[in-house]
């Protein structure tokens, strides 16, 4: 097996980031010609991203968002209306890195020199959904941290101004957790898949037996 | 008593002249300040956009951008649909560059699935990029233009007296 080129250095960010965070730095995952995926505790978020920025040389803040790794509790869009729900395991995994909460934050960062991006994932308390804001770090954090206030309802202390970015200010719940209802669907159900249509030209315009 | 001289006088008083207009005009800028009101609905946006300035004479010393009238959440949306009916919602997010959207989702996809295209597939796509990349230049210089002129015509409507000789150019170009 020949080694990716990449591979080392990113082996040597996450050492490096361990480093300095210690056991604050959780989980790791390094894809080799890849992104880095680190999952640090809540309570080190705002070092781990001031040691990013300023220890690494990680300059470009590239987004921050959060995960809810509930799945739907209203079934999926594949789903046949008509029948009842089809028995699904539903076991919360979080996906790179691990984790043991249900909401997850996430930011990326990279490197405009190195050219390597780094995620960092944190657990968040699902009572308290709150972490140290990083807009002292990465000022363009701001927005992207007001989204998620309102969409995921993750408190960031310290950030002057959580009003909602899109939603109407007397809007009640966090739209993007798994368990806010859309409401369209609520009303309306979804016929399901009903809309492929078979191609055109095929001979068999009949609803065949699937294959 | 010669003719350069009377002629140094008139470019003299015309000098004065101007600069006392002026001097009128830059009186005439120096305002309370006011808070103007910029869209949503604006024929200067693609989309709906509000922007609460606050105006000194000319200059905007303040101004908050407030988004989200068009926000439909289409993360939302997604978690109710299958990946080829999310194509549909993910090449509405900027309609200039629809396919430049669509193609990022249809490659997570694919990575999520394991699959990857067949060589065909990917030329496809590769001269799709280009075609929408073209149309998209092309159409925001038009926009540009348009833009442009829409943003000068409705200053002209906050200050009707002092903006209404520039807007004519602006609006004429």
């Amino acid at each position: 097996m020949a080694e990716i080129p990449g591979d080392t250095r990113r082996d040597r960010i996450v050492d490096d980031l361990r480093g300095h965070l210690g056991a604050s730095l959780v989980d790791s995952l390094v894809k080799p010609g890849d992104d880095v995926w680190v999952r640090v505790e809540a309570s080190a978020w705002r070092r781990a991203g001031e040691i990013l920025r300023h220890e690494m040389g990680f300059d470009y803040f590239c987004f921050l968002s959060a995960i809810d790794w509930l799945p739907s509790p209203y079934g999926k869009g594949e789903d046949d209306p008509t029948e009842p729900p089809p028995e699904r395991d539903d076991t919360i995994r979080q996906g790179y890195a691990g984790g043991q909460t249900r909401l997850q934050l996430l930011a990326r960062v990279v490197s405009s020199t190195d050219h390597i991006g780094v995620n960092v994932k944190c657990d968040v308390a699902d009572a308290d959904p709150s972490v140290e804001s990083w807009i002292p770090v990465y000022a363009g954090a701001n927005w992207h941290e007001r989204e998620t206030h309102e969409m995921f309802g993750i408190g960031f202390t310290g950030h002057p101004d959580l009003r909602n970015m899109y939603l109407p200010t007397e809007f009640e719940g966090h739209p993007l957790r798994k368990d806010f209802p859309l409401l369209a669907r609520m009303v309306k159900p979804w016929p399901g898949i009903v809309d492929v249509e078979p191609l055109p030209g095929g001979g068999d315009d009949e609803e065949g037996e699937g294959e | 008593m010669t003719s350069t001289e009377s002629l140094l006088d008139r470019r003299q008083m015309a000098y004065i002249a101007a600069q006392a207009s002026d001097a009128r005009v830059n009186v005439e800028l120096e305002t309370e300040g006011m808070t103007l009101n910029i869209g949503p609905q604006h024929p200067a946006t693609h989309g709906t956009l509000r922007i609460i300035a606050r105006l000194d004479g000319e200059q905007v010393v303040w101004a908050e951008p407030s988004c989200g009238y068009m926000h439909r959440g289409y993360e939302k949306l997604t978690e109710v649909r299958t990946y080829p009916q999310v194509t549909a919602l993910i090449n509405r997010i900027d309609w200039l560059g629809s396919f430049a959207n669509e193609v990022p989702f249809i490659l997570a996809a694919e990575k999520l699935m394991g699959i990857e295209a067949p060589p065909r597939a990917q030329w496809i796509r590769t001269i799709l990029f280009e075609l929408s990349r073209i149309a998209n230049v092309s159409s925001r210089r038009c926009s540009w233009r348009s833009a442009i002129v829409s943003t000068s015509s409705t200053s002209s409507k906050a200050r009707p007296v002092v903006a209404s000789t520039r807007t004519s150019t602006a609006s004429v170009d």
